[in-house]
């Protein structure tokens, strides 16, 4: 008998709206958007620069001015409204399936013969912001269940990140659960080290683990692991792995305190995780990172290529936009991070620390890691 | 576990009423979106099976051209509608 597989399934018209809904947000994305900064440029960027007070702007200089733009409010209408719009036609699907997809889960890691497992910790302490904000304002957050097998959270947030990913143009045109992004970054760690043999791999922050079965599928010979704190994303993340019918382990622990010992994985990975954690938070991950991998191992994270270095300052004031308006509270303090000094403090070797941007669909991502 | 507080809805517009009004447009935009893309594949149904059911309409799975043509169909109604809008906002942010 084939075994059934978790799908995400919506209606003829609940996937016209998200349709719909995708557009309305690439056209915000890259329509009003580019109106947008060409006006902030010309109207407050191009005036301040020739009155010439200060040698070099930065977005603070220019953010107030941008925000009187009428564009501005234009903007922020549709972006925030479609982000609404979002979660609520995903949410209907969710909730229409939710009964035959949470039997199907618990079908599929009840099963004797499943491939991985998924170890919970009942104790673990959720820390602000993630059990007090809701990210990208998804209604909920991430750490909500109503029910020991409630999908709900796990569900909204996978069928709505390739919508969102690709509106943004950082996707690839993917549907719900392609596992494109972990597919990229696994053939980045292969054309950066591609003397690279890894027997364990960590997924750090894997949510709802589309990406993590792409190591399994990449490098089939390795123990693949995911770790995140959001132990509702894991029930999901557990389900889909078996759905995909790939062996991966789940972790439900803290990255800044793991709980594996020292030198376990020889590839530490990570998929647009940084950036929802604090300047306080991310040098202990990395560190702890540091901790738990191999001598000779990769540690390699994909995540928004927003640096302000590489960032026209109009861009900046639409990306800071979203810190105040879309659950976003740590993008810009990630953004303007240095990364490679905070591995080398570490304990990654300096030659041994990469910063770059990679192509990925119609967009980049940054690229940054080291070796140990 | 209590729930993480929502985010208050926020306004853009010095006048409240121009989120909301520009916030049915978007919804309105969707709405009709929704129903051409309906017809659009009762059309599509009825060529390939001569006549049309409920279980027809949910089945459907539109091939690659069909998913192309609609993907362009979308940002095309959504441009549509909302050229002038952006066209007044573009305007009177570049006096």
């Amino acid at each position: 008998m084939t075994q059934q597989r978790l799908s995400f399934n919506p209606s003829h018209d609940e996937r016209a709206r998200q349709g719909y809904v995708g557009a309305i947000k690439g056209y915000t994305n890259m329509i009003v958007q580019a109106d947008l900064e060409q006006a902030i440029e010309a109207q407050v960027v191009a005036p301040m620069a020739k009155a010439g007070s200060k040698k070099t702007l930065t977005r603070q200089d220019i953010e107030q001015a941008s925000a009187k733009l009428p564009l501005y409010s234009f903007w922020s209408n549709l972006t925030f409204h479609s982000q609404d719009m979002l979660f609520k036609t995903v949410g209907d699907t969710v909730q229409r399936t939710k009964q035959d997809q949470e039997a199907l889960a618990r079908a599929l890691t009840s099963r004797p013969d499943k491939k991985g497992s998924l170890t919970l910790d009942q104790d673990l302490k959720i820390s602000p912001p993630i059990s007090t904000v809701e990210i990208h304002r998804m209604p909920g957050g991430y750490v909500t269940e109503t029910a020991p097998e409630d999908l709900t959270a796990a569900r909204l947030y996978a069928g709505t990140i390739e919508i969102y990913r690709n509106a943004k143009a950082m996707g690839d045109g993917s549907q719900a659960g392609s596992d494109a992004i972990g597919q990229f970054t696994a053939q980045t760690v292969k054309s950066y080290y591609s003397d690279l043999k890894p027997r364990r791999i960590l997924d750090l922050g894997c949510g709802t683990g589309e990406q993590t079965v792409a190591f399994k599928r990449a490098f089939p010979d390795a123990e693949v692991y995911g770790l995140d704190a959001a132990g509702p994303l894991l029930k999901f993340a557990h389900a889909w792995a078996e759905s995909e019918d790939l062996s991966v382990h789940f972790h439900h622990a803290n990255a800044q305190a793991t709980g594996f010992e020292d030198g376990h994985f020889d590839l530490i990975v990570s998929h647009i995780l940084f950036h929802e954690t604090s300047r306080t938070v991310m040098p202990t991950i990395i560190k702890e990172a540091h901790r738990i991998l191999a001598p000779g191992g990769v540690f390699l994270n994909l995540d928004v290529p927003y640096q302000p270095e590489v960032t026209p300052l109009p861009r900046q004031v639409t990306n800071h936009w979203q810190v105040i308006n879309n659950g976003e509270p740590f993008w810009t303090g990630f953004a303007e991070s240095k990364l490679p000094p905070i591995l080398e403090k570490a304990g990654f070797e300096h030659e041994h620390i990469f910063h770059d941007y990679e192509r990925f669909g119609a967009g980049q991502y940054l690229v940054f890691g080291g070796r140990k | 576990m209590s729930l993480p507080p929502r985010l208050e809805k926020q306004y853009f517009f010095d006048e409240e009423i121009v989120d909301v009004i520009v916030n049915v447009v978007t919804e309105l935009t969707t709405e009709l979106g929704v129903v051409k893309e309906r017809l659009d594949t009762v059309e599509r149904v009825l060529d390939t099976h001569g006549s049309v059911t409920r279980d027809l309409i949910e089945q459907y799975e539109p091939d690659q051209a069909a998913t192309l043509e609609r993907a362009q169909a979308r940002m095309q109604l959504v441009q549509t509608i909302m050229e002038p809008l952006r066209e007044h906002f573009a305007k009177s942010s570049n006096r």
